[in-house]
């Protein structure tokens, strides 16, 4: 596939989406949970500490 | 992805004198994942790339190579030619003109061989097939059908009784009234003349890609099959003949090739399993691999990846790919057979030999000090979707809608049907489903707004709005003038503007360096009226990109 758009060297790619990450730290059941901006929610989230 | 089971009792009878444990263990290694366990089988998730894991043959012979039970090309040999033939008649080219077929003898079929056959034909039909529309499979009872067949199109008055069905029914009406007639009857929209297999006496064996017929159905009685697969690309049928092939030999069965008559007087014999070969470089394969394999590792690799090899001249190993394995393209997939062969569990993690460190792009280590100002100045962060909807960011906020509005085709939610060309609405929008919170309310969003131009141009925008009974112009001000002072080290001159939804002589443009790069006012009363707000609101935008553009 590479070859076909120029590239000679070997691409590695990956990828995996945070959400469920982020659900499993917060220990959220409902991924809405993260898009909604419900601000008191926000307010009391603490800061994630990697 | 499609699932394969696998029982207990046929994991037992193909692995004798194996520990189920042992098994499941290597199984994932294939390139499979282990959906489930229950108390009779195995649940295998395979890719589509692998239609020959369709039937638990696959999978066995798969893993046969990599416990070295069986290693090298599986073995498979067709026992001649069975003499049945089918005459393909011209009118089939309009609407579905291939059709490829084989003969399978010799073995009784027990309920749970039936139960792979089907599951297998199902699959294959939907993955490679694309749900029956480049091709579809026909099983039958070889025994029903008196040859030769022809395959020919007829009109959609012709009747004949489907499987299942007790009765004669058009073909009208079996697309218009049976389930699989409506599921699949687009796939023959195009014309007006229908596909019909049927045998030398005229009875029919099956109306592709809907319904086989009653006469050829198969049961634990069958000892021979007449397996068909017509299709609107050769390759494909021929790629799935073999699959079929290679399984019903691994079940047992003896395969006989079929002559196919063309219309146009060429005559083939089907399946053709003749095998591919293809070259590969071992210093390629080592280079790749991170390796350092001789070439009689490579060797043994290959064949417990059921391939073969032989070593010409010069370190180049030429592959000998048997014909149901149509995911072996190129070169990398013969790679990556090597590592499987290996043992991917036997590849060991190396911290990499460069000493280059990768660091974050300089734009996202921008954009993160906007935030970190941002929340230093007591503001919360919240993060709204790209696309809009019209009604938030037109009539809500009092501004006539304009032909240059970035518009997605056929969206499936007018929530969700505009790209935005500001952050301000949504930021609203956040506060109307916050009335019943504390106030004050200060919010920001760092995110990407739109614009059509002569190209589509996208700009990095900072929203702000601020929410409570005494917000005015004068605290949006200071707040825009710490902000841009303390990230960007900038100052910025103000002066009056006319804005659609801000309250006029209450809001001003923000000048950086002498170019207009933002806003700051208070919002119109009749705008927080239509989203329900009760307090005021200030709210200030800037363009992200344009400072970062001028800093």
């Amino acid at each position: 596939m590479t070859r076909a758009l120029g590239i000679h060297n070997p691409v590695l790619a990956w990828g995996g989406g945070l959400e469920r990450i982020a659900m499993l730290r917060f220990g959220l059941t409902d991924v809405r949970d993260l898009y909604q901006n419900k601000l008191g929610w926000l307010r009391s989230i603490p800061r994630c500490q990697l | 992805m499609p699932v394969v089971a696998f029982t207990f009792d046929r994991l037992n009878k193909f692995f004798p004198g194996e520990k189920l444990d042992d098994i499941l263990k290597i199984v994932p290694f294939i390139g499979v994942d282990i959906e489930g366990v229950n108390n009779a089988a195995v649940r295998i998730e395979y890719n589509p790339n692998r239609p020959d894991f369709a039937s638990d043959y696959g999978i066995a012979r798969a893993v046969k190579g990599l416990l070295e039970i069986e290693t090298g090309i599986p073995e498979f040999k067709l026992s001649g030619r069975s003499g049945c033939a089918i005459n393909v008649d011209m009118s089939t080219s309009q609407v579905r003109p291939y059709i490829v077929s084989l003969v399978a003898r010799n073995r009784k079929l027990d309920d749970e061989t039936i139960k792979q056959l089907i599951a297998m034909q199902e699959d294959l039909q939907n993955v490679i097939g694309r749900r029956r529309l480049r091709a579809s499979i026909g099983i039958h009872d070889l025994d029903a059908i008196k040859f030769p067949v022809t395959y020919t199109t007829v009109q959609e008055d012709f009747s004949f009784t489907p499987l299942g069905d007790s009765d004669s029914h058009t073909i009208r009406h079996i697309l218009k009234e049976f389930d699989v007639g409506k599921q699949y009857g687009y796939i023959l929209q195009k014309s007006n003349a229908y596909p019909i297999i049927q045998d030398a006496e005229n009875n029919v064996l099956s109306f592709p890609p809907i319904v086989n017929s009653n006469l050829t159905r198969i049961g634990t009685a069958t000892k021979h099959l007449f397996v068909e697969v017509t299709a609107n690309n050769l390759e494909v049928a021929e790629d799935v003949l073999s699959v079929m092939a290679m399984a019903l030999y691994d079940a047992g069965f003896e395969i006989q090739t079929v002559s196919t008559h063309n219309s146009d007087g060429r005559n083939k014999e089907t399946p053709k399993m003749d095998p591919s070969y293809i070259k590969v470089e071992t210093r390629y394969i080592n280079r790749i691999l991170g390796l350092n394999l001789k070439v009689t590792d490579i060797l043994k690799c290959l064949k417990k990846s059921r391939l073969d090899g032989k070593v010409m001249s010069g370190k180049i190993i030429e592959c000998t790919i048997p014909r149901y394995r149509t995911d072996i393209i190129d070169q990398t997939d013969l790679i990556e057979e090597v590592a499987v062969g290996y043992g991917i569990y036997n590849l060991r993690a190396t911290i990499a030999s460069s000493d280059l460190s990768g660091k974050r792009n300089y734009l996202s280590v921008c954009l993160d000090i906007v935030k970190e100002v941002m929340a230093g100045l007591g503001m919360i962060e919240v993060v709204n979707f790209n696309l809009v909807s019209r009604k938030i960011h037109y009539q809500l906020m009092g501004i006539p809608d304009h032909e240059n509005i970035l518009t997605a085709e056929k969206t499936k939610s007018i929530e969700h049907e505009i790209l935005r060309e500001s952050l301000i609405p949504s930021l609203i929008q956040t506060l109307s489903h916050n009335i019943h919170e504390e106030y004050p309310q200060k919010l920001f969003e760092v995110g990407k707004v739109f614009q059509r131009g002569d190209r589509i141009k996208e700009y990095w925008n900072l929203g702000v709005v601020v929410a409570h009974s005494k917000a005015n112009y004068t605290e949006g001000k200071s707040l825009m003038q710490t902000f841009l002072k303390t990230s960007f080290g900038k100052e910025i001159v103000t002066k009056s503007n006319e804005n659609a939804i801000l309250v006029q002589g209450r809001s001003s443009d923000i000048i950086v360096d002498g170019l207009t790069v933002g806003y700051i006012g208070e919002i119109k009363p009749m705008v927080s009226d239509n989203f329900r707000l009760r307090v005021p609101v200030v709210a200030a935008e800037l363009n992200l990109s344009h400072i970062m553009s001028v800093s």
